[in-house]
């Protein structure tokens, strides 16, 4: 009659390494972009257009590729409009992130309605997982073979960016550009070309997050479906402290206690909508308590949100 | 082919423009929501004056909604005229409590305030709507679509004038904002809020305190926004139902401030201005058959090009 | 610093620009992508003296010259929760009346995205100034709004869909009883679950949701060989939350259970979503409620156990006839399987034996065999919607011997069966 144990375990291990993959993309992308001084308060928007793009890409052609392509590729644009309002016109990074978050929000469901305006859309073909009868072999299977190979991408990435940002010279041109822009400049490095690559490259990294939202998260579009997980991703990459291995760390415990608690609520049955949704709140507790976990000070590239002007 | 097209865009041209006027109900909407952006505005550009951004005006909001029923059901004992303003003053106090989490550990731990509103929005949703199934739900509501209790009308907010539904919340929160300027603008405030706000190390220097400062701005913009709360549900709502949960009135709010440029008359200005065209996109929305979405893009294409348009001038006059 | 000079520059440059950015913008939207509903009237042709409509539900409605034409005038607009993007609840009322619109030719207007009664009555008012005569207002939480409306505008026909309760007498309410289509789908599932396991996903707990909920238990009871593991989950935010009803739906598919139950909306879209995502084998099976879904999902899927499908279009119909030879007032119509509004379509993958024992269940509760409801044994009436705070109502606990027999519990003196229907397997 009851459910084992080693079943509980299993379902909430493999749903963290299902859902963290969403947030390590974009923090990783986030953690460059605000190292080198340019925050993206619009990231939510673009992975909302990036998502879009990705069903009705994946919709018209059948194939999932074609739709992280083209995510990516709109991801550049809008990321690309950003970082020149940003750094270039030096607007107010948070104003100009916002602006595009609304912009996103709302212009990824107008064209979704267009494109199929009843709703009749066909169904996303997803990324194969990485072996096709992972459920044959026990635990391993449903943990890690499951998972397509995104998720070993992400994880991958983290290491990349770990590595990019202590120990080569562009990584730590990009975080020169953060800390201390005037000293940068005058050992020649073009601050503003910096920045905009970073940006560009966080806003790519958004692009791989939308595209990753589909099929891991949900089957089809729907108004506002990422719902303000975007947003997360600056709170956990600020309490990783910009470090690709803390957000590791960060995304994989906040998963964690989600998956745990909505294991916990399907099987306690509550029946009752209001008590789950204090349990909903766990997992955002849970990183406002990792404050004094990961000490108090915080330490904030100096020149983040300040735009730089030559000379 | 262009014919159809065009004609919609006159009928979508002319519902943007003039059916808030227009229609029944729309100057009333107009002026809630003006009430709404203006009162959580000017607390977001008094938080902003001292470099502090106060992203989470929706959550606060959100708990404002939910204090004024939780005074309204627990403190029901009261006698009406001080269970009125218990109502008010409990709204105020539910946002400035949400926001004193993320300024006490701004203030005692430099976390950023961005980040922990953000976070404490999305707590503020489940919050709210366990507090709505619970505690405060009304005994008659449909399960699964919890809703509070009715305000009966000698807990409303009256109209003005009987037949004109604009409700004295309007020259209040005018009021408000007048207050306001004169206090931050006129007095000391303003030169250790700015000094605070651009440098701290000068207001170190200059022997201000800078906890002080960002805690009073931060908590004034917290509860400014539990009482924007207690102006919509009062005057206009009457009751609280999941369809206040899922609006983006908070951030709405934080363009205002922004497109105001932290200044008093600027931010009632910017949100007379998107109170207008948020209602009326939403009209033009429902008679060219457009999805109401659109309101969000529209609204990111006007913060856009307002903020264009004060970077511009603003290059004119660069020092 | 800044002087007001240059604020008030400032102001008006940043007004005219936004101005113009936002005609563009409009422009550019209004000619890129047209509306595609139709909001103009066009006359139907094929009425005559009598003329038939045949409808994908194998419903017909017969509309006399007169009606048709009298129909064809109305002003009709429908106030949706969320958008027919789901696949689902609004999908299916969406789709029954811009089918109805093209058929009949009277005015349509839609509103979207409406989470709640107040909401809604921007477009309601909206439509009222502009002459419109009827009101949809598709769902139950749309009730108290829908009284509220009816009260203001007498002579508008506020139709509330999935609402119990009417204050005026022109609350026109449709009634929506999901307990058989549930039966007939939690009957298929017992049958062709291997591992007795089963999950449910609610999307509100509101009456129609809990019946076809009681109903696709009461199913599995029914024809489960071995004793049922059964989850059932109401999910915050029901019908919107899509990603939550996955990772819920994923996680009973963890949990083993092989088939799962979703009632609606954001929810099914969801469930489905985790379904497909779950390897061929072992087999897994959703359900879905309002769409036929057989008609969107590729037809090769092999998940898809059945679909609960609500016909809509007879309802609305219905409504919109009453209204034109003014015999509305008071109106209502019950949309439950006992009626043949609610049909079940089973999924094409599974076994031909389990198909036809469904669609006999099916035909015993339309032929009244079976009777499936919540009611007390003496009165017959919908006895928990008018007393939903009695004790027997509050606790919706149904207990079913293994093996069949007559249910126990609080809620077994609810339900009542009549004598077995014909053979099972």
């Amino acid at each position: 009659m009851t459910i084992p144990l080693s079943d509980i375990l299993i379902g909430v291990i493999s749903t963290t390494l299902q859902l963290s993959p969403f947030y390590l993309f974009a923090g990783m992308g986030e953690i460059v972009s605000e190292q080198s001084g340019v925050a993206n308060m619009g990231l939510e928007g673009i992975m909302l257009m990036s998502l879009m793009t990705t069903f009705v890409v994946d919709y018209k052609t059948g194939n999932p590729w074609i739709g992280l392509l083209a995510a990516i590729g709109v991801a550049g644009v809008i990321g690309a409009f950003f970082a020149f309002t940003a750094i270039r016109l030096r607007m107010d990074q948070i104003a100009a992130g916002l602006a595009i978050y609304l912009f996103g929000l709302g212009l990824s469901f107008v064209i979704f309605n267009t494109v199929y305006p009843s709703g009749l859309a066909p169904n996303y073909v997803p990324l194969p997982s990485l072996v096709t009868d992972w459920n044959k072999i026990p635990y391993v299977g449903a943990i890690f073979l499951k998972q397509d190979v995104m998720v070993y991408v992400s994880l991958i990435l983290v290491v990349v960016i770990a590595f990019f940002l202590t120990r080569t010279s562009l990584g730590l041109r990009v975080r020169a550009v953060g800390e201390n822009p005037k000293a940068a400049d005058n050992m020649g490095v073009n601050v503003n070309k910096v920045r905009f690559l970073a940006t560009l490259f966080g806003a790519l990294m958004f692009g791989v997050s939308g595209f990753y939202f589909a099929g891991n998260f949900v089957p089809g579009f729907q108004t506002d479906v990422i719902a303000g997980r975007g947003f997360i991703v600056l709170a956990m990459i600020y309490f990783a402290n910009w470090k690709p291995y803390r957000t590791l760390f960060a995304a994989l415990s906040f998963n964690i206690v989600y998956a745990a608690q909505n294991e916990y609520v399907t099987l306690s049955g509550f029946g009752v909508a209001s008590v789950s949704t204090l349990f909903n709140m766990l997992p955002y507790v849970f990183l406002l308590a990792l404050i004094p976990v990961f000490g108090r000070r915080a330490r904030v590239p100096k020149f983040l949100l300040k735009p730089y002007r030559k000379g | 082919m262009v014919v159809y097209a065009g004609g919609n865009l006159g009928v979508a041209l002319s519902s943007l423009f003039l059916n808030p006027i227009k229609l029944a109900g729309g100057t009333q909407q107009i002026f809630v929501r003006f009430v709404l952006f203006y009162t959580m505005g000017i607390g977001v550009g008094l938080a902003l004056k001292a470099g502090l951004w106060n992203i989470g005006a929706q959550g606060q909001l959100l708990l404002g909604m939910v204090m004024v029923f939780v005074v309204y059901t627990f403190l029901a004992f009261l006698p009406w005229p001080v269970l009125y303003v218990a109502m008010i003053l409990g709204a105020a106090l539910g946002g400035l409590l949400w926001i004193a989490v993320p300024t006490v550990l701004r203030v005692k731990f430099g976390a950023n305030e961005i980040v922990v509103t953000i976070l404490l929005n999305v707590v503020a949703i489940n919050f709210a709507f366990y507090m709505l199934s619970g505690p405060i739900k009304s005994a008659g509501t449909a399960l699964g679509f919890p809703h509070s209790v009715e305000l009966p009308a000698k807990f409303q907010i009256p109209n003005i004038v009987g037949s004109v539904p604009i409700t004295y919340a309007v020259p209040a929160t005018i009021l408000l904002g007048i207050i306001l300027y004169l206090v931050v603008e006129r007095t000391p405030f303003r030169v250790k809020a700015n000094t605070v706000g651009e440098s701290h190390e000068t207001a170190n220097y200059a022997g201000i305190s800078i906890s002080r400062v960002m805690a009073i701005t931060m908590l004034a913009a917290g509860a400014l926004a539990g009482l924007a709360g207690a102006t919509y549900l009062m005057g206009y709502r009457y009751e609280l139902d999941i369809g206040s949960f899922s609006t983006n009135y908070g951030l709405v709010a934080i363009i205002c401030a922004l497109v105001g440029r932290k200044h008093m008359l600027g931010i009632g200005l910017a949100s007379f201005f998107f109170a207008y065209m948020t209602i009326g996109a939403e009209s033009m929305a429902l008679s060219a058959n457009v999805t109401t979405y659109v309101v969000f893009a529209m609204e990111g294409i006007m913060m856009l090009g307002i903020l264009l348009g004060n970077y511009l001038t603003e290059r004119k006059y660069a020092v | 610093m800044k002087g007001t000079k240059r604020n008030g520059i400032t102001a008006l440059v940043g007004a005219l620009i936004v101005i113009v950015v936002l005609l563009l913008g409009v422009a550019v939207y209004a000619f890129a992508f047209p509306p595609t509903s139709a909001t103009t009237t066009t006359v139907v042709s094929t009425v005559g003296a009598t003329g038939t409509q045949t409808v994908t539900q194998t419903t017909t409605v017969t509309a006399t010259g007169a009606q048709a034409s009298a129909i064809a005038a109305l002003k009709v607009g429908i106030i949706l929760p969320l958008t027919p993007a789901d696949n689902s609840w609004n999908y299916n009322a969406y789709d029954a009346i811009t089918k109805l619109q093209k058929d009949f030719g009277f005015t349509l207007s839609t509103a979207e995205n409406k989470a709640s009664g107040t909401d809604a009555d921007v477009p309601a008012k909206q439509w009222a100034a502009q002459g419109y005569n009827i009101v949809i207002f598709q769902g139950g939480q749309y009730q108290a709004e829908a009284n509220t409306f009816a009260g203001l505008y007498p002579n508008i026909m506020s139709v509330c869909v999935d609402c119990t309760v009417a204050n005026y007498s022109n609350v026109y309410r449709i009634w929506l009883d999901l307990s058989g289509g549930g039966f007939v789908l939690g009957a298929m599932a017992g049958m062709v679950s291997q591992s007795h396991k089963f999950g449910l996903v609610g999307g509100g707990d509101i009456p129609s949701i809990w019946e076809g909920h009681e109903g696709f238990i009461a199913g599995v009871m029914y024809t489960s060989p071995a004793t049922p593991t059964i989850t059932n989950t109401f999910e915050p935010f029901a019908w919107a939350d899509i990603a939550g009803a996955q990772t819920t739906a994923t996680n009973d598919y963890t949990n083993g259970a092989d088939v799962v139950f979703s009632s609606g909306d954001g929810v099914d879209v969801g469930v489905l979503g985790a379904a497909l995502a779950q390897p061929s084998t072992p087999q897994v099976w959703a359900t879905n409620v309002y769409t036929n879904l057989t008609a969107i999902l590729p037809a090769d899927n092999k998940i898809l156990l059945g679909s609960i499908v609500l016909d809509y279009y007879s309802p609305f119909f219905k409504a919109m006839e009453d209204f034109v030879s003014n015999t509305w007032h008071w109106g209502y119509t019950k949309v439950d399987m006992a009626s043949g509004l609610i049909k079940v379509q089973p999924g094409p993958d599974l076994p031909a034996n389990v198909k036809a024992a469904g669609l006999a269940l099916q035909s015993d509760i339309v032929e009244g065999s079976i009777i499936i409801s919540f009611a007390s044994a003496s009165s017959g009436a919908p006895y928990c919607f008018a007393n939903p705070s009695a004790s027997s109502c509050a606790d919706k606990t149904l207990t079913v011997p293994s093996g069949g027999g007559m249910p126990t519990g609080n809620m077994a003196a609810l339900f009542s069966y009549l004598p077995q229907a014909s053979s099972l397997p």
